[in-house]
């Protein structure tokens, strides 16, 4: 399948808005959203990649990644009126359910590739079996609540329609 | 005896002198690549290389129409190339040597240099319109896809080394170091105001050392001497 090319100008750089991460839990057998970094002023997915150089008798080196283990950390995440997300994460921090921080699915939306002709059509990663967990709380001025997220790497590849939290996830076929 | 340097005493190499270009096969590519090994799929996929022929710079391209027997750095086949450092204010290829240092019972120091693995990071590595390198890895990104980041050539150009007038009848030859079997890993994603895309070169070491005859990345690379 062809590579889709980033849609931006020649040189021009991609907006950090353009790169969502989205949470989403089932409450009551319905799914709820939330697009995460509100507040967060710098949040990178890092892939902590096992990379492994050996080097043969001939001297050529060969280098394997073997594996990627991708996280991402939301800090500051801010305890914010409104956020079902803190929410959620809060209850189960204040019950020690440390079980139930795993039932997340997360969409890595990038929308800096848009396949949509009249309508858009933005390449998007699914995770089912993700983790959010807390690392802390407290601060300064107002209340943190650090979290990281960790990405399952089950992937469903596909696209959303916009970007909202109401999107529609289509998988790609 | 070496090339030496085309500077004069004193003056320094600038940065953008040492260039670090990317290669990789892509049936769509926009530039002619000569193929310097067998490839695994020389009796199937035939039609992906081509023979040349006229003279530079108005060459042609014929695909092949059957398989005939192999002949390495004979046949050419179509690529992308880019070079790298774009919006990247710092990079160095670090080496990674294994030095170890033994005394013997005469107080005499032995220090051997056994291996390199060379590798070179470039951060940031913007998302960039028109990059098509950035746009390769994110979709080996999104599906997970790792066994696809070992498939890269590397040149290494030391513009600061070349050969010929500069003139059209003796153009400079830059030398270059080619490294075949190359991997390129991504190291995250995200950032603050722009979308940051973090890669790491890992150099093969299976080099061959050339010139090329230019600096922008649609050179010819010509192997002198293999290592």
């Amino acid at each position: 399948m062809a590579v889709n090319q980033f849609t931006l100008a020649d040189g021009q750089r991609a907006e950090r808005k353009l790169l969502i991460t989205v949470a989403e839990w089932m409450e009551s057998s319905t799914p709820v959203r939330e697009i995460l970094g509100t507040r967060t002023e710098d949040s990178s997915i890092e892939y902590n990649a096992d990379v492994q150089t050996m080097t043969d008798i001939r001297g050529i080196n060969y280098t394997d990644v073997n594996r990627t283990q991708p996280q991402q950390d939301f800090n500051p995440f801010l305890v914010l009126g409104g956020s079902k997300l803190g929410a959620l994460l809060n209850d189960i921090r204040r019950r020690n359910a440390l079980s139930e921080l795993n039932q997340f699915t997360m969409y890595i939306i990038t929308a800096f590739v848009d396949t949509g002709s009249g309508s858009h059509a933005y390449e998007c990663e699914k995770h089912t079996g993700c983790t959010i967990a807390f690392s802390g709380i407290g601060g300064d001025s107002n209340v943190n609540f650090p979290i990281t997220v960790y990405f399952s790497n089950v992937i469903t590849l596909g696209t959303v329609n916009k970007l909202s939290d109401d999107f529609a996830f289509s998988a790609d076929e | 005896m070496p090339n030496q340097f085309n500077l004069n005493d004193g003056q320094r190499a600038e940065r953008k002198l040492l260039i670090t270009v990317a290669q990789w096969d892509d049936t769509t590519g926009n530039i002619y690549a000569i193929v310097p090994k067998k490839p695994y799929d020389w009796t199937t996929n035939y039609s992906n290389y081509y023979t040349r022929s006229g003279s530079a710079p108005n060459y042609v391209y014929t695909a092949l129409q059957s398989a005939t027997t192999w002949s390495d750095n004979t046949y050419y086949k179509k690529v992308f190339r880019e070079i790298l450092g774009t919006r990247t204010e710092d990079s160095s290829i670090e080496y990674n040597a294994d030095v170890q240092t033994m005394t013997d019972i005469r107080g005499i120091n032995y220090t051997d240099v056994n291996r390199t693995q060379p590798q070179q990071d470039f951060n940031p590595f913007l998302i960039l319109g028109g990059s098509k390198l950035g746009a390769m890895l994110n979709d080996i990104r999104r599906r997970n896809g790792l066994s696809e980041l070992a498939g890269f050539t590397m040149y290494v150009i030391t513009a600061f080394i070349h050969t010929g007038a500069g003139t059209a009848q003796s153009p400079y030859l830059y030398e270059t170091e080619r490294h075949l079997g190359c991997t390129i890993a991504f190291s995250g994603i995200g950032g603050d105001s722009n979308v940051n895309f973090p890669i790491t070169v890992y150099f093969s070491n299976s080099v061959t050392l050339g010139t090329v005859n230019k600096l922008s990345n649609d050179f010819e690379f010509t192997p002198d001497v293999s290592v």
